[in-house]
């Protein structure tokens, strides 16, 4: 499973929503119930699931779920390094 | 069987990726055709056989291929394709496949995005303006665009003034709007309440900080930035409190040590069943440390406008010591905003890294339509301009 599908579960597991599809361009407000206070849960659930942490910067970079998947994948690909 | 056949084509995209790299072209091309018929065929390799094709000027086919692979899923395909064509060489390409599309999707603003991006690689500053007059036109400028508008200004900042076309871009209200906003994307509120928080928000911006739904006294604040924020949201210090009123149904998360008090959005309607009061105090300490970590960061790294609502006066002498502590973690900018006392002055600059804004009235109630959304905006607007510059 690539980080995409992994934070597309981590979706439905926070906002107990099986039918929950994920695409790259979505953003905070896009599915009900998604405001600030979530994206402090989606974070910290990421960083538990991928045994990453994000900083400011990083967070402060990520406007969609696409971003949030490429800043999973370079912290997963600079930690093999 | 399903599984392995999902391993066998990641494997194929793997293979196919590191084809693309050393310009194997040909290669992907006849993989590709020979996957046509068996389990490892998918969507996917349709894109990357129109990306080879295109690579290799064989541009009739290309487009073909790319064109049915925009038809399976447009709204996400048409991303998919033009980012994979992102390099110098296929610039060409990309912009005759984008004038096919706009006759298809001609209400895309994401195509004439890409067209303007395209242009201002070339260098062609005034096709890349047109391509934005373009997308104003039919109103499809959003704030996605800033950082191609940004581009776009600082091309021509060289040259003194900008031409009339991008005058008449610069000076859109909807491009105004874009930069305004912006601003509020890299501030931060320190409370004293949500006020600030809602100005935010209402600018589109939606930063995650400790304090923008919250509040603590003015005594409390430089004493948990002069102790590094030890001892908030302990398990000594940290409780939850129900709180259900007019205003308010939700628990209320408070910090005994300094006095915090924190929206939670944790009510009733929200919770998980089997949540209990010590469930939800782990989340919301998890949650609220993980709020900390970040500010401490962004106070280190100096880069944001820290904006902090005083209730009330206050004085010269607190108004540098909240600055002062807060510059001994990094270079940091704060504006204070403040009631309109005996000075009726808009905005001040008390140093380099210390500014207050006056308002004619704070928000009665916490009520959103009592907010004064312009005067904030001007201050902030005046504030951020002096300390960073445009947008």
């Amino acid at each position: 499973m690539n980080s995409f599908e992994v934070v597309n579960n981590l979706f439905i597991n926070i906002f107990n929503d099986p039918t929950i599809n994920l695409l790259p361009n979505m953003q905070t407000g896009d599915i009900p119930g998604w405001d600030s206070f979530k994206n402090v849960e989606i974070l910290l659930a990421c960083e538990k699931e991928f045994n990453i942490r994000f900083r400011s910067k990083e967070i402060d970079a990520m406007r969609t779920v696409g971003d949030l998947a490429a800043a999973i994948e370079l912290k997963l690909a600079n930690a093999q390094k | 069987m399903t599984q392995l056949i999902l391993k066998q084509k990641e494997s194929l995209i793997n293979e196919i990726f590191l084809m693309l790299r050393n310009s194997k072209y040909q290669e992907v091309i006849d993989l590709i055709k020979k996957s046509n018929n068996s389990n490892t065929y998918s969507e996917e390799l349709v894109l990357y056989l129109g990306k080879a094709m295109a690579c290799m000027g064989l541009e009739q086919q290309a487009m073909e291929s790319l064109v049915s692979y925009i038809t399976f899923n447009p709204k996400v395909n048409l991303r998919n394709v033009f980012e994979e064509l992102f390099e110098p060489s296929l610039y060409k390409f990309s912009l005759k496949l984008i004038s096919e599309q706009i006759k298809k999707y001609p209400l895309s603003g994401y195509l004439r995005s890409q067209k303007s991006l395209i242009h201002l690689r070339m260098g062609s500053l005034d096709l890349s303006t047109s391509s934005m007059l373009e997308k104003l036109k039919y109103g499809l400028i959003d704030d996605g665009d800033l950082g191609l508008l940004v581009q776009i200004r600082n091309s021509y900042q060289q040259y003194g003034e900008p031409p009339l076309e991008v005058s008449k871009l610069l000076n859109a209200d909807a491009v105004k709007s874009i930069f305004e906003r912006s601003v509020y994307q890299k501030t931060l509120s320190l409370g004293r309440d949500c006020e600030f928080g809602m100005v935010q928000r209402e600018m589109g911006a939606e930063p995650i900080s400790l304090f923008r739904w919250g509040t603590l006294t003015f005594e409390s604040f430089i004493r948990l930035l002069e102790n590094d924020f030890v001892g908030f949201a302990s398990n000594d210090s940290a409780f939850l409190q129900y709180e259900n009123t007019e205003n308010f149904d939700e628990f209320w998360f408070h910090d005994g040590n300094y006095g915090a008090k924190i929206h939670t959005h944790f009510n009733a309607k929200n919770i998980d069943l089997d949540d209990t009061y010590e469930s939800l105090l782990e989340k919301s300490k998890e949650h609220f440390l993980f709020l900390v970590r970040k500010l401490r960061e962004e106070l280190q790294d100096g880069e944001k406008l820290f904006v902090y609502k005083s209730g009330n006066e206050m004085s010269l002498a607190d108004a540098f010591q909240l600055s002062k502590t807060m510059t001994t973690y990094g270079n940091n900018k704060l504006l204070i905003v403040m009631p309109q006392g005996y000075n009726s002055a808009e905005h001040e600059i008390l140093s380099e890294s210390l500014h207050l804004g006056r308002l004619s009235k704070f928000w009665v109630d916490a009520q959103k339509e009592s907010i004064q959304f312009r005067e904030w905006n001007n201050i902030v607007q005046k504030s951020y301009n002096i300390f960073y510059g445009k947008p």
